[in-house]
């Protein structure tokens, strides 16, 4: 199996960007990413890290019945709007409206629900849900660390500060003047926002990310530092 | 050489600065020292150089005043950096500072025999000069552009690093002084989140320099025990030099760093900015060593520097006693302490300097400073119990003068949030009399200037921010509040150069000549004199002025009424407004390919798109070898930039059949139609083309710039339609490329194994889903370029790997990629219009010769009622194929102009050599009836010149269009 991202056909948005920080690179939940990086230590992602989750699959419904149907596929999807409910084995939904939830893996990249709810979809339905393709119209990154809503508040209009912005809220907004939906998924005890945005931005949006973070002395993280942050 | 410094004030002066770090400086080409901590005033003032700049119109020597940055006297230039105040701006080691509004020198200024020139430089005169004889100004323009402005801008300078952060706090506290802190710590005690925003180095405001009580050590016990409560207290976070320089609506308070924009949002807003203290007028009162009595202060007590060696204490209250007590704890002579009161109110401080041997002249004030440089001495006059005055008495020689007459509550930001003033003549000063919901007054700022009334205001006041509470503009009673301002400490002299205004040089006999000129409310006085227009915003200015004008209309202070602060409180730097500035760029999944192959990269909205492929030869040439390689070979482009909108549902064929121009609820599934989009107005706003994958799913493509529009013109449409459909924009969920040529097919053949590519299997206009190089693709037969074309659709994060595959599939073939520029080459052969290009902002389908795109049988789409309107009158212009009848004459550019009979008809919109047929060919805009296929006219190209062409069919190239339909 390669392993290097230019060898596989689904590759990062960012991944150069992870080769020049150094990463080494890893299968998760059946795709290439970037493991390790070698200033990306966990005290790093508890402080400030941003790691890619771009490959990690998820994917989005939308439509009249769209939160019917996912409701009968098991998906528990919560009463609120802007809101995400951990499921079960991890996974993570996010009601946008009240027609729309996207879903997230969980962290460790392994569970079944995305590829169980794109089968289902594929048999096709009467129902009206119509699915999006978050994994290709959207970057996913996760933002970790103490300093995460201090950097927000540099480029994102919104308090993100814990004491307003409860862990699995969400908030469909700005950043750096692209937009993005933010969800407060803290990682073990450690605050962390998981952002998507327009896929097409996404090297854009890393370049302003970095750049924000370096006042805290934040900067990209591999997956390994996510994991041992969980255990924290 | 360096200039020595003068010893500094020991134990108990000097907060600001560490003796133990000396700096040195350069300052108008002499070197100078200071220390750490040190701002550029200071330091000069340490080195006993006080002259700092040149007055604005009269060129007079000013020098440090307030200490504060209130004035233009202070502002200096560092390097490529203007408009710096030395009053707030620290020593670095190696700065090299530079006076401004100078020519010469700053002490040999040259433009110093202005300050003669007073008569011939009245209030106003610059609407009364400069213009006459005609074509004076000619002259003028140039000598006022070299003479004016308080600095010089660096078109070169290098753009450095500055941003912008959010913040949120239940309760913002502008001000770290006595009033601020108490309100900060009692909204803190509540559980707010509190923010003080604090404009000097440290908390405390007049704490840290003023004196409160006879022994001297008041004002520094309660800052120390409010400072050490508030870092006690975890939930109040503090801001210093930081200033706020706007107040909004709903508490919005907009906060400068050096270099940093603060947008904060407070669920409500404390002002408690304290006060300026006021300027007395007399002639002279502008000199370097003139200055306030809070500026001697700061001075000694942040800088451990003494005003000078013997001064003059003018006062009209307690505050100039403690100045004059400091200035004898320093060491510094008093020569006497002029009290302009005739029966003093009897203070803790006067009754101190009282058991002092400082000479107390009571109902004294100053008629005149005299020196000119530097003042020497001041000429006493008597004040007379009406408060007159016209004898001059004694010349007592000094070095330095201090003025304690007064002070102005600082409340420039309630009125940026829409706070109204009145004036108490009680206390003679305008204080708050409305106050937004959300904003409070608190200390000072309010009216109140003990320590117990500061103290119990800001409580007070915190106490209601935290619960909430609408604000309100009352205050408690200080007795001390009474007696604190003089209602008239202004001294006019017939020989003038008593300035009202040292910003904008006014003297009182200006603002007079104001009013006699007609000027008479204080707004148009305001504008008719520049009165508080200079860096200053009126701060010392305004009420002397208001006061003055009560006198000479013969009304009162309240009737006169006052002008309006607006934001900003202080100069903002345009760099900090700016900040970091985000310009969102998207890229293609196969950007860095197209770099990696040398791509001029091009923008196509925030798109980075390749224009063409440089390979050694001019711009022209390689797009040239682009379309010939396309053309006889094959070529790949990246289209993935274009729009695309999935339509799903029970209804889509209906909907796509309202939005669009054609008919297409009978489009077969499995086949693609040209898109045509008009506005209400019968505009042509889009094209592209509507895919059908199933009975219930279209796929749409739009242009790169117009998707965004359409997407949303569906959804506004269908919010009223109610159609069972959802529109999903898809645009960056797909890669694309576009592989054309004779051998496209070819190439596709070694990707694809699960689609008939044949042409019977595949013909022209039909669309597929399958697999190429084993990825998921919608693949569209299309011929935008006039060749056989394969469009292939890949989910965006394989745009990539599909781009790499395409380019080793096609290696044998000789497939080169081909950018937008070779793309539009070959669409205008093929006589394609491009949207935004080929048509305007009038264009209908039937000036563009669309008429085809229409469904005339349909009852309705987006703007049929117009089209049909506009399709029944008589056609003013059309979009016309042309040639030029020179082979070898220049193509004519966009724009250029038809020309038949020496009349304008018309407008090219494109036009190119063609590679593929060795002539001129473009499209026009032809707006007359000569229309038909070999009718001449001309274009007038750069220069003037006229070239002939003729009106010619499309497409030019493969006119049965034969090769895109292999």
């Amino acid at each position: 199996m390669a392993d290097m991202p230019n060898q596989r056909l689904q590759r990062s948005f960012v991944y150069r960007n992870l080769e020049q920080a150094g990463a080494k690179f890893s299968e998760v939940a059946g795709s290439l990413m970037a493991i390790s990086v070698p200033d990306g230590t966990v005290d790093v992602a508890q402080n400030l890290g941003v790691a890619d989750l771009s490959l990690l699959p998820r994917t989005g419904y939308k439509g009249a019945e769209a939160l019917d149907w996912l409701g009968n596929q098991g998906i528990d999807i919560g009463v609120e709007s802007n809101k995400a409910i951990e499921q079960t084995d991890g996974s993570i939904c996010a009601k946008l409206a009240a027609s729309e939830a996207l879903i997230l893996s969980p962290l460790a990249g392994f569970s079944n629900v995305v590829s169980d709810l794109k089968a289902a979809w594929a048999k096709g339905t009467d129902q009206r849900a119509y699915e999006v393709q978050r994994e290709d119209v959207n970057f996913e990154f996760i933002i970790t660390g103490e300093s995460s809503a201090h950097m927000f508040a540099k480029i994102c209009g919104v308090n993100l500060s814990p004491s307003h912005f409860a862990p699995f809220d969400v908030t469909q907004t700005s950043v750096a003047r692209s937009n993005c939906i933010l969800i407060r998924c803290d990682v073990g005890s450690t605050l962390a926002f998981r952002m998507l945005g327009d896929s097409a931005s996404a090297e854009y949006m890393l370049e302003c990310l970095l750049d924000a973070m370096a006042e805290f002395g934040g900067s990209i993280v591999g997956h390994d530092a996510l994991t041992a942050l969980s255990a924290i | 050489m360096t200039l020595p410094s003068i010893k500094r004030l020991g134990e108990g002066f000097g907060d600001f600065i560490d003796l133990s770090k000396p700096v040195e400086f350069t300052f108008d080409g002499d070197r100078y020292s200071g220390f750490e901590g040190d701002v550029i005033s200071s330091a000069l003032a340490g080195s006993d150089q006080w002259l700092i700049s040149r007055s604005f119109k009269y060129h007079r020597p000013r020098g440090l005043f307030s200490l504060a940055g209130h004035e233009a006297n202070s502002i200096i230039q560092i390097g490529d950096e203007p408009i710096v105040y030395a009053d707030l701006r620290k020593i670095e080691p190696g700065m090299t500072a530079q006076p401004v509004n100078c020519f010469g020198s700053l002490q040999r200024d040259w433009l110093a025999f202005l300050d003669r020139m007073g008569k011939f430089l009245p209030v106003g005169f610059y609407y009364r000069s400069f213009f006459r004889p005609k074509g004076a100004w000619r002259f003028w323009e140039p000598v006022i552009r070299r003479m004016a402005g308080l600095g010089t801008i660096n078109p070169h300078a290098k753009h450095r690093y500055y941003d912008k952060k959010y913040g949120f706090f239940d309760v913002i506290i502008v001000g770290g002084g006595q009033a601020g802190m108490n309100a900060a710590i009692e909204a803190a005690k509540q559980n707010k989140s509190v923010l003080i925003v604090e404009e000097s180095a440290q908390l405390g405001g007049a704490l840290n320099f003023q004196r409160l009580d006879a022994r001297g050590v008041l004002a520094k016990e309660i800052r120390d025990g409010l400072v050490q409560e508030i870092a006690n207290l975890n939930n109040i976070e503090v801001m210093i030099s930081a200033v706020a320089t706007g107040l909004f609506t709903d508490g919005w308070v907009s906060v400068t760093t050096e270099k940093r924009l603060h947008k904060i949002r407070g669920d409500t807003v404390v002002i408690a900015a304290g006060s300026v203290e006021q300027p007395a007028v007399f002639r002279n009162n502008d000199r370097p060593g003139v200055m306030l009595g809070t500026a001697a202060q700061r001075l000694m007590r942040l800088y451990g520097v003494r005003p000078g060696k013997r001064g003059v204490v003018l006062t009209a209250n307690d505050d100039g006693y403690g100045v004059a007590l400091d200035c004898l704890d320093a060491g510094v002579e008093i020569a006497a302490i002029l009290d302009l009161r005739t029966h003093p109110a009897n203070g803790e401080l006067r009754a101190q300097a009282q058991n002092t041997e400082l000479r107390i002249l009571e109902g004294s004030a100053i008629c005149e400073a005299t020196g000119h440089h530097h003042v020497k001495a001041i000429n006493v006059a008597k004040v007379k119990e009406d408060g007159s005055w016209n004898e001059t008495g004694e010349t007592i020689s000094c070095d330095f003068v201090t003025m304690s007459v007064g002070y102005a509550p600082n409340a420039a930001l309630i009125s940026h949030g829409g706070g109204s003033f009145e004036y108490d003549s009680d206390r003679a000063m305008h204080l708050p009399s409305t106050l937004p919901d959300w904003c409070h007054a608190a200390g000072a700022v309010n009216g109140l200037f003990s320590p117990k009334a500061c103290t119990a205001d800001g409580i007070r006041t915190g106490s209601m921010a935290a619960k909430g509470e609408s604000s309100k503009a009352e205050r408690a009673e200080d007795p001390l509040a009474h007696s604190i301002n003089h209602p008239f400490p202004i001294f006019r002299n017939v020989k003038g150069k008593d300035f009202v205004d040292f910003d904008e040089d006014l003297q009182s006999k200006d603002i007079l000549d104001g009013l006699n000129d007609g000027f008479r409310d204080i707004q148009l006085l305001k504008r008719y004199s520049t009165l508080g227009m200079g860096p200053s915003q009126g701060r010392h200015s305004n009420v002397n002025a208001i006061r003055l004008v009560a006198k000479y209309e013969q009304t009162n202070e309240d009737s006169v009424g006052t002008t309006t602060f607006r934001p900003p409180y202080r100069s903002e730097k345009i760099a900090v407004l700016a900040g970091r500035s985000f310009d969102p760029v998207r890229r293609t999944a196969m950007h860095h390919r197209h770099l990696e192959a040398g791509a001029h990269m091009t923008l196509a909205g925030a798109w980075l798109r390749p224009g063409y492929y440089r390979n050694g030869k001019s711009a022209e040439q390689s797009i040239f070898d682009e379309v010939r390689n396309c053309r006889s070979n094959v070529g790949m482009i990246d289209v993935s930039t274009l729009g695309g909108l999935d339509v799903r549902g029970s209804n889509a064929a209906e909907f796509v059949n309202r939005i669009y121009t054609w008919a297409y609820t009978k489009q077969q599934v499995g086949r693609a139609r040209y898109l045509l989009m008009t506005d209400e107005a019968g505009v042509v706003i889009d094209d592209g083309v509507a895919c059908r994958f199933a009975d219930n799913h279209f796929y749409l493509t739009a242009t790169t710039g117009g998707v965004d529009g359409v997407y949303r013109e569906m959804l506004y449409w269908n919010a009223q339609w109610r159609l069972d459909v959802d529109i999903t924009n898809v645009t960056a969920a797909f890669a694309g490329v576009n592989i054309a040529g004779p051998t496209a097919r070819k190439v596709l053949e070694k990707l694809c194994d699960d689609i008939d590519l044949s042409a019977e299997g595949f013909p022209y206009m039909g669309v597929r889903i399958g697999h190429v190089a084993g990825v998921p693709a919608r693949l569209l037969r299309v011929g935008f370029v006039g060749e056989l074309g394969f469009e292939i659709h890949v989910p965006a994060s394989r745009g990539e790997a599909l781009w790499d595959a395409a380019m080793a599939a096609g290696e044998e073939f000789n497939i080169k990629p081909f950018g937008v520029e070779a793309q539009r080459v070959m669409r205008l052969e093929k006589g394609h219009i491009i949207i935004g290009q080929d048509t305007d902002g009038l264009t209908t389908p039937h000036e563009a010769n669309m008429e085809w795109a229409v469904a005339k049988k349909k009852p309705f789409y987006v703007g049929k009622r117009s089209v049909d309107m506009q399709a029944a009158k008589p056609s003013r212009r059309r979009l016309l194929g042309f040639k030029l009848t020179d082979k070898n004459a220049p193509a004519p550019e966009e724009c250029h102009l038809i020309i038949r009979d020496g009349n304008i008809t018309g407008r090219v919109t494109s036009a190119v050599r063609s590679p593929s047929l060795d002539e001129v060919v473009g499209l026009a805009y032809i707006e007359d009836e000569n229309t038909e296929v070999g009718s001449k006219f001309h274009i007038r190209i750069a220069g003037g010149q006229l070239v002939e062409a003729v009106v010619a069919p499309i497409p030019f190239y493969d006119p049965d269009n034969k090769r895109q339909e292999l």
